[in-house]
């Protein structure tokens, strides 16, 4: 591991972390991070399949983990998942929301972008909504511990040509961190956003059917390449979630190797 | 020069910018033949904070306004309009401490914008958002927690922002796309 990004072990000792959608890419990479800094670390994953084995890769690692099957698509598995993390770990002080679904190219007039939309919406917009009524009692009791992270895209930001519905769906959540942040702020729980672009599977996916798309974001990013979930989003994310972070509030931090440069 | 223009949503800023387009001189319809889409953010305000909302009411303030965006854009591409635009308010940029699903979907609303800029641009379509003051949508003046508006006033539909939608629905408009204008009267400057 490159020293720089190194794991800081003391940093989330005696917290408690949820992160959804944390069975692959980013979400595992945020997981993986988040234990390594201390943190107990729910992996709340639609699939035992996926979620299952990062906790055993967190325990192996001789972090905390568990895995909680749960489908962000609706309400009462996330309030189920809250419920469970605050029944095995005795408090809930950090929340990442990362998982989506339905981010499939598609032309806004195609007659089907109902498809599409329905899952987008769902997994980003409600999922924050749920996430924040379920697990806000508890992070306002964590006080200045309380951490509300939601991962967004640079495409909130930019529009997407290819995904048209895909960035209103981000978007949303930029709103309801800067709307949280004001709530919540006078607790002093901080909500902000993450906005990556890194290796995961849907990006391998567009890879594999564009040989070029890969060279070509590489060739647009200042830095050269395209992030690692754990070592580049994983870190950001563990800042923002540390005490290091209490006084950053309502943000969007785009992590995509300098690609997006309108803020 | 005079447009064919629909303004959809049923709210007081929608009724006061159709009167106000129509004193400039443009006919609003909703007939087949179109030259501009005019979708006016219409949430149900609730003043509530995030744990007061039930699902019905989130829907209500987020999926149905953005759907009967999408549904009024796709409506007005296939009667032939040029010129798209959404009116929303600045909640979506500043957050709003109460509605804060109202302020989610008036930054959706700003994302769809350029998301549909982007696919439609080389149809020659043009798509751009105004952002007024969020009073104009129905919020409470105590809650808007930004800066001072310069101008002092957040302004009137009728008068101070009908001719900012006219222009976006203007062929002066043309180069004009994925933007959002803000008239506010010089509160939220970002």
């Amino acid at each position: 591991m490159d020293a720089v990004n190194a794991p800081t072990p003391d940093r989330l000792v005696g917290r408690t972390a949820i992160v959804t959608g944390a069975g692959q890419g980013v979400g595992r990479g945020i997981a993986l991070r988040l234990a390594a800094d201390g943190a107990n670390v729910v992996i709340a994953a639609r699939r035992a399949e996926t979620g299952e084995p990062v906790a055993a890769e967190i325990r192996a690692r001789g972090g905390e983990a568990v895995c909680i099957v749960t489908d962000v698509a609706e309400r009462a598995p996330i309030e189920a998942c809250v419920a469970a993390t605050v029944e095995r770990y005795g408090s809930l002080e950090i929340v990442v929301h990362n998982a989506l679904a339905g981010a499939i190219p598609h032309r806004l007039e195609d007659t089907d972008y109902e498809t599409h939309w329905d899952a987008m919406s769902k997994t980003s917009a409600w999922a924050s909504f749920w996430c924040a009524q379920a697990a806000g009692p508890h992070l306002l009791a964590a006080g200045r511990r309380g951490r509300y992270v939601m991962l967004t895209s640079p495409s909130a930001l930019e529009g997407s040509n290819n995904i048209p519905l895909y960035s209103p769906a981000k978007a949303a959540q930029r709103a309801l961190a800067k709307s949280l942040a004001k709530q919540w702020g006078p607790a002093g729980v901080t909500v902000n956003c993450v906005g990556p672009v890194a290796e995961s599977p849907a990006l391998a996916d567009a890879f594999a059917g564009n040989a070029a798309l890969k060279t070509a974001i590489e060739a647009r990013t200042p830095l050269r390449r395209i992030g690692d979930p754990e070592l580049d989003i994983g870190s950001v994310t563990s800042f923002l979630v540390s005490d290091d972070a209490g006084y950053v509030s309502g943000q969007t931090i785009i992590c995509d190797g300098g690609s997006f440069l309108g803020l | 020069m005079s447009a064919r223009i629909e303004v959809t949503g049923t709210n007081e800023l929608a009724v006061a910018l159709r009167d106000g387009l129509r004193r400039l001189g443009h006919v609003i319809t909703d007939t087949e033949e179109l030259d501009a889409v005019v979708a006016v953010h219409d949430s149900p305000v609730a003043h509530a904070s995030i744990e007061d909302y039930t699902d019905d009411e989130f829907a209500a303030c987020w999926e149905r306004p953005i759907r009967s965006t999408i549904e009024s854009f796709r409506s007005g591409r296939t009667r032939g309009a040029r010129r798209f635009v959404v009116v929303t308010s600045t909640a979506g940029m500043s957050g709003a401490e109460t509605d804060a699903p109202i302020a989610m979907t008036s930054e959706a609303l700003r994302s769809l914008v350029k998301s549909t800029a982007r696919q439609w641009g080389s149809e020659g379509r043009t798509v751009n958002a105004i952002a007024v003051d969020p009073v104009l949508l129905g919020a409470e003046a105590s809650t808007v927690s930004i800066a001072p508006r310069a101008l002092g006033t957040p302004g009137t539909a009728q008068w101070d922002i009908a001719p900012i939608v006219a222009f976006c629905c203007s062929d002066e408009s043309h180069h004009l796309t994925g933007t959002t204008l803000v008239a506010d009267g010089g509160s939220w400057m970002p």
